[in-house]
């Protein structure tokens, strides 16, 4: 895992007393609201519907054992005893009280961590693939150039205040576990021809009230060039990005109005200009940083895949987990192991601090110290080796999190919606809770398959229901909660934004309406193979129309 | 008929501004308005109180009170939520460990 060095030490030390100041002057009246609001965002500081919101970065979705344990203290004595981990990777905690955030930062400071860009018109946490480092099918682990992204993004004077936040996701894998083509900017790391790393390079991709797919403007951006290229494309941002109107802001509708290729051209043209300058990357730092990721020291040839399937013909429950949250992993012997935030009927992405504490434990004996988030909205041990599964399972079933549907149709994404978030039009959480209740049953959710429902409270779309196998977006219609359905989309390297249905489903009636899609799926599909999405870019929209709404 | 809410500057939960200028979690003490002119006097009040830093983002919310001697009830359902706190979750019935 990176390690903070002195630089980075001193530099979030120095920012915790200069928050710790503002948050003093703005108690005592020195500062007012106006002046105050930015300072607190820029540390991650919201008002929420009912309390004030502390959002905590988790850069790229990497956590040690002991940092998830300083979560765990943080949510026991500043909150109400849980937190909520999210679709960027990052935890919020809903209830801190202001006078408390920064005896919290300093907290986080102690553990190598921070709240600086979780919010505000800027680059925002870079996210990447949760299995990076350990998928088999990756080029490279992705982590590095989102480490130097983070350290090139970090208080960048000249990106602090962009037309609208921006955020970076980076991939290893041709197959995108991080929806790269959902973001302002997506890259993929790969090996050209010759061998050598680089990267694709995709943008204005975006959610909202504006769903876009991003344009590749690059298939191979050589690896020494990643900051310059950046550099480049938030400048001419940074540029031509609309000021006039919040909600036409984002570069995907400066991809949009402009064009891709003409915008690829003054990229092009910027970045040639600044090219040969201190932002090319020397290949020994870039290893440097690497060194940082390298695979933890693995036990070879560890005998664990005849007593694991033994282990799994004894016992149908774990050998249901192991069907849907154990993954391939690099390494012989190895597995990648997610768990689920989603047990059924529960709120997803919530650990109480228990839980995040039990997660800790495991990670430390199990998973060489390490921990994952998501954006999924669940946690993954990335390092667990195949004969300690049935160990960690055991574990797991002890702290309540050995829940077996990651991937399956009760896995939902759902962002905090009406019942924490100031923004939301309806309430989210609720809906996924009925919606998992409803497809409880192990054996039919395993017949239905991979099926992603993604719900979100308010067009802002951050529970992703644009790239839903079946999205769910919470409005208010006369005072009422309306749930407009989308079909199709998806965030992965065939991303598309879902279509809408029809008209919208009433609270009472939205779980009827996915249960309606999903047995038509079931009644429609060629075969236990095909699974929702492909079956949907089959048929079309028509089939599930006439069953929600009949001939007409 | 509207009452005025905001969120308090220290803690940030939600308060409600009663008739003597206090500001409390209770609605049961907010001060109802009749009529837009009490509705814009007790804005002003309430951002007197921005100025001295005791609030936050104050407005003024529809409320219906449900029967006689009933606490008022907000009209949109986003304000009951508000009211009322999250519907679902671990937030319920869990009080924060360091209280106001």
């Amino acid at each position: 895992m990176y390690r903070y060095d002195e630089f980075d030490q001193a530099f979030v030390a120095e920012r915790v007393t200069q928050f710790r100041d503002q948050v003093a002057r703005r108690l005592a009246g020195e500062l007012n609201e106006e002046q105050f609001k930015p300072l607190r965002l820029q540390n991650g500081v919201y008002l929420q519907l009912h309390a004030y919101m502390l959002r905590v970065a988790i850069p790229y979705g990497t956590l040690s054992a002991h940092q998830m344990r300083k979560l765990a203290h943080i949510a026991r004595t500043y909150d109400k005893g849980y937190g909520h981990f999210t679709t960027r990777q990052n935890i919020q905690f809903n209830w801190p009280r202001l006078d408390d955030v920064p005896a919290i930062l300093e907290e986080l400071a102690e553990v190598e961590m921070h709240a600086i860009q979780t919010s505000g018109n800027c680059i925002r946490n870079v996210t990447a693939d949760h299995f990076a480092g350990v998928a088999a099918d990756e080029a490279a682990d992705p982590r590095p150039y989102a480490e130097i992204l983070r350290q090139w993004s970090s208080l960048h004077p000249e990106f602090l205040f962009l037309p609208r936040k921006f955020k970076i996701a980076v991939t290893g894998a041709a197959h995108d576990r991080a929806a790269i083509q959902f973001h302002d900017i997506g890259y993929e790391v790969k090996r050209n021809e010759a061998g050598e790393l680089g990267f694709a390079v995709y943008i204005g991709g975006g959610q909202g009230r504006t769903p876009m797919v991003a344009k590749k403007i690059r298939d191979f951006l050589p690896e020494e060039d990643l900051l310059a290229y950046s550099e480049a494309i938030l400048r001419v941002y940074n540029l031509h990005g609309r000021r006039d109107n919040k909600y036409k802001a984002r570069i995907k509708i400066l991809v949009f109005e402009t064009g891709a290729d003409v915008l690829k051209e003054e990229i092009e043209a910027e970045f040639t200009k600044i090219r040969a300058s201190a932002l090319r990357l020397p290949a020994d730092e870039i290893r440097r940083i690497e060194a940082y990721f390298a695979p933890p020291a693995y036990a070879i040839a560890l005998p664990g895949e005849a007593a694991l399937a033994a282990a799994r013909q004894a016992d149908p429950g774990f050998d249901r987990w192991v069907a849907s949250n154990v993954t391939g992993h690099r390494a012989a012997g190895h597995s990648i192991v997610t768990i689920s935030l989603k047990p059924i009927g529960a709120p997803p992405g919530d650990a109480t601090a228990d839980q995040m504490d039990a997660v800790a434990d495991i990670a430390a004996r199990y998973s060489h110290d390490e921990i994952r988030v998501s954006h999924e909205q669940n946690l993954v041990l990335p390092h667990v080796a195949t004969a300690d599964l049935r160990s960690v399972f055991d574990a797991l079933v002890t702290a309540g999190l050995a829940t077996a549907n990651a991937g399956l149709i009760t896995d939902i994404i759902a962002c905090p919606g009406l019942d924490y978030c100031a923004l939301a039009t309806a309430r989210s959480i609720p809906v996924a809770q009925r919606i998992s209740e409803r497809f409880a049953e192990t054996a039919r959710q395993a017949d239905i398959g991979d099926v992603k429902i993604k719900i979100s409270g308010c067009i802002n779309a951050c529970g992703h229901h644009h790239a839903g196998h079946i999205g769910i977006l919470g409005l208010e219609k006369k005072g009422e909660e309306v749930y407009q359905i989308t079909l199709g989309g998806s965030g992965d390297e065939t991303a598309s934004i879902g279509d809408i249905v029809g008209r919208g489903f009433a609270s009472d009636d939205i779980v009827d309406a996915v249960e309606t899609i999903v047995d038509t799926y079931l009644e429609r599909r060629e075969g236990a193979d095909e699974s929702f999405l492909a079956a949907y870019r089959r048929l079309g929209a028509t089939p599930f129309k006439k069953a929600l709404y009949g001939a007409a | 008929m509207h009452i005025i809410t905001a969120n308090r500057l220290a803690d940030g939960l939600v308060v409600f501004r009663s008739g003597n200028g206090r500001w409390s979690q209770i609605i049961t003490s907010a001060e109802r308005l009749e009529d837009e002119t009490a509705v814009e006097a007790a804005l002003e009040f309430a951002l007197a109180d921005v100025r001295s830093n005791r609030v936050v983002d104050p407005y003024a919310v529809e409320v219906v009170i449900p029967a006689l001697g009933k606490d008022p009830v907000p009209a949109r359902f986003r304000e009951r939520i508000r009211v009322n706190g999250p519907t679902t979750g671990h937030s319920l019935a869990r009080p924060r460990k360091r209280a106001a």
